[in-house]
């Protein structure tokens, strides 16, 4: 095991464990702007959540650590998950420097969701064309930073950097893998985006019938009240 | 996508805020221009002018390393042989399975296999033996490598080893390609592989082939790679999740993953077997799974493994067992395989000239019922010489050598 992929999976771990204690401490709402005394109280947990994250994952459980038993079910994570827990510890921490809410994920979720869909759909034959096959070699190298330059130029700063990152991380192998894609996206971010957004279009379909039966009614009620006075 | 401007400011902080922004948005630029340079001075030009490159021109275009011919007989036939040998087994491996065998530049071989009290149990390890070319006899056996290494090696949990693969490459290294195991069963399994420059006596550490998007699970390896010419290999494996299929991995000589083929889109093949017809054919035989016929599974690639012809049975039969071949001097094709579309109690040998029709030459094991003869695995070593090994009743590995002057005496 490489130094990189030794990092990559103690840091996976300890960006879990923080953001999971960030998250248990109750996330303010989106666009609320904490108050001085709320900034100082979350980066000292933050910080203390990931070195104790990173003190658990090198704990012995057999013959490998916490991090290589957890790293045996989960995978390698993908640097998206990496970046996205990063930028939630570093915006719950630091609200002013990186203003970066739960709705900006809105978008990449959706991305994804269907990315994922596609992906582990072919992986399992759905369809006999290999996606991830694309994401060998450098076919997807120059679209990704065109990609990312593009994204940058109309203001899309957090999928720009991410795409970079994505980037950086996979042509340096970081996590052992040679594939894009192992770097793009990972199940359990595509598991989180999908229900996300499967959730959210169920809530946005239910609301859009509720209108619609109000209108429905609404418009009833204007032709009767309409005929009542006609008569 | 939603917005992901930053929220507006009324704080003081405003204009030293813009600043920062700036800043950040310069650094991104500065980032991405440096990304950009970093990758055009090492080569990796924008697709189109990287076809020239070498690392693009080994993706879009492997080509098979044709080995060569053997020289013509001196005048005098060689005499037939068929020489049956069994290895050696060591008490804590009382169940032995899947074995593979190599030949080494020296002329000697290496066999590996994995055994423990019985398949898939946590003490299952991978082991190994020489065979010497003077004495012509199996060294006692070593172990390998077993979960434990494994799993310090990889740095990660492993539940249980499986398939071992050898190879020797042109250069003389030596591979081992393996199925490691951390979660669920046979499907969760993913390819690890080591290498050894002094004919197998010391490994490196073992390293996994990143090979599938969902956790890298569902790829196992059964059947030794084909050489490619720039010292890259096309490595048949198999995806064994929901449904089972082929695939080829493309490795380049220092053993990375390049590419990924996949060889049908059926649902109940495994474990390719392939032989190189030329620099860009390959025929490929397929164990039958799940309910597919009984049959030996057959497809073609005239384009160095990137596409593959639809699957069609054989007359061979299949009962759900690996099967092995191995191209013979003169353009033909052996293999041995378990025919019957039942059990594993025949183990037999076939020939055939154009990779389709096949001829039965002769049964090799005929043993009782509930016996087992499976797994074989067919090298052509020297010019006219192969090499076979086999489980024997799942208690011992077997090696059979025989030539071409025995192949004859059995037409």
């Amino acid at each position: 095991m490489n130094a990189s992929l030794w990092w990559w999976s103690h840091l996976s771990v300890a960006l879990l464990f923080a953001a999971a204690v960030v998250a248990a401490r109750g996330r303010r709402n989106a666009g609320d702007k904490p108050a001085p005394s709320q900034v100082r109280r979350v980066w000292p947990i933050a910080l203390l959540a990931v070195a104790t994250g990173l003190g658990l994952s090198v704990v012995p459980v057999g013959d490998v650590d916490v991090a290589g038993y957890l790293l045996a079910y989960s995978g390698e994570l993908s640097f998206a998950m990496l970046f996205f827990l990063v930028v939630f510890l570093a915006a719950e921490s630091f609200p002013d420097a990186v203003p970066v809410h739960d709705r900006h994920w809105d978008g990449l979720r959706k991305v994804w969701a269907v990315v994922g869909l596609a992906l582990y759909a072919a992986a399992l034959t759905a369809w006999e064309t290999e996606l991830y096959g694309l994401g060998f070699g450098a076919t997807l190298l120059w679209p990704a930073l065109a990609g990312s330059a593009m994204l940058a130029v109309i203001g899309r700063w957090l999928p720009a950097v991410l795409l970079l990152g994505i980037v950086w991380s996979w042509q340096l192998r970081l996590a052992g893998g040679v594939n894009f894609w192992d770097y793009a996206i990972d199940p359990f971010l595509f598991i989180v985006s999908f229900v996300r957004v499967a959730s959210s279009a169920c809530r946005t379909v239910v609301a859009s019938g509720i209108n619609w039966g109000r209108e429905r009614k609404l418009a009833r009620v204007l032709a009767d009240d309409a005929s009542a006075t006609a008569s | 996508m939603a917005a992901d401007h930053i929220p507006p400011r009324s704080s003081s902080g405003a204009a030293a805020g813009g600043t920062k922004q700036r800043a950040a948005k310069a650094a991104y630029w500065v980032a991405l221009l440096s990304t950009v340079a970093v990758l055009l001075a090492t080569g990796r030009a924008p697709l189109g002018s990287s076809r020239v490159n070498s690392q693009a021109a080994l993706i879009h275009s492997p080509t098979i390393r044709v080995s060569p011919v053997s020289a013509e007989a001196s005048g005098v036939a060689p005499a037939p042989v068929f020489i049956r040998q069994f290895l050696d087994t060591v008490p804590e491996a009382p169940s032995v399975h899947a074995s593979t065998i190599a030949q080494l530049p020296d002329g000697g071989l290496v066999a590996a296999w994995f055994g423990g009290t019985r398949e898939g149990a946590k003490d299952v390890a991978i082991y190994a033996s020489n065979w010497d070319v003077q004495s012509g006899d199996w060294e006692p056996v070593r172990k390998l490598s077993d979960r434990s290494e494994s799993s310090r090696e990889l740095g990660r949990y492993v539940k249980k080893l499986g398939n071992p693969v050898l190879h020797c490459d042109p250069s003389g290294r030596l591979w081992l390609y393996y199925v490691t195991v951390s979660v669920g069963g046979w499907s969760g399994g993913s390819i690890s592989v080591k290498h050894s420059d002094d004919q197998g006596r010391n490994w490196s550490e073992a390293r996994r082939l990143i090979a599938a998007p969902f956790l890298n699970t569902c790829n196992l390896v059964r059947s030794p790679p084909i050489d490619l010419a720039d010292g890259g290999v096309l490595l048949p494996a198999y995806h064994e999740f929901l449904y089972q299929f082929g695939e080829l991995l493309h490795l380049d000589a220092d053993g990375q993953l390049v590419d990924k083929y996949r060889m049908n889109a059926g649902l109940d093949s495994l474990q390719p077997a392939l032989v190189a017809r030329s620099a860009t054919e390959l025929f490929a035989y397929h164990r039958r799974g799940g309910a597919s016929q009984p049959h030996v599974l057959f497809n073609r690639s005239v384009d160095a493994g990137r596409t593959w012809s639809p699957l069609q049975p054989l007359e061979l039969a299949n009962p759900n067992a690996s099967v092995t071949v191995a191209p013979t001097d003169s353009g033909e094709v052996l293999m041995v395989l378990n025919p019957s579309e039942k059990d594993r109690e025949q183990l037999a040998l076939a020939i055939s000239s154009d990779g389709e029709d096949w001829k039965i030459l002769t049964l090799l094991e005929d043993g009782a019922a509930g016996q087992e003869f499976s797994y074989p695995s067919l090298i052509r070593g020297e010019p006219g010489v192969y090499h076979l090994s086999y489980t024997w009743d799942r208690t011992r590995i077997c090696h059979v050598m025989f030539n071409d002057a025995w192949l004859e005496t059995n037409r």
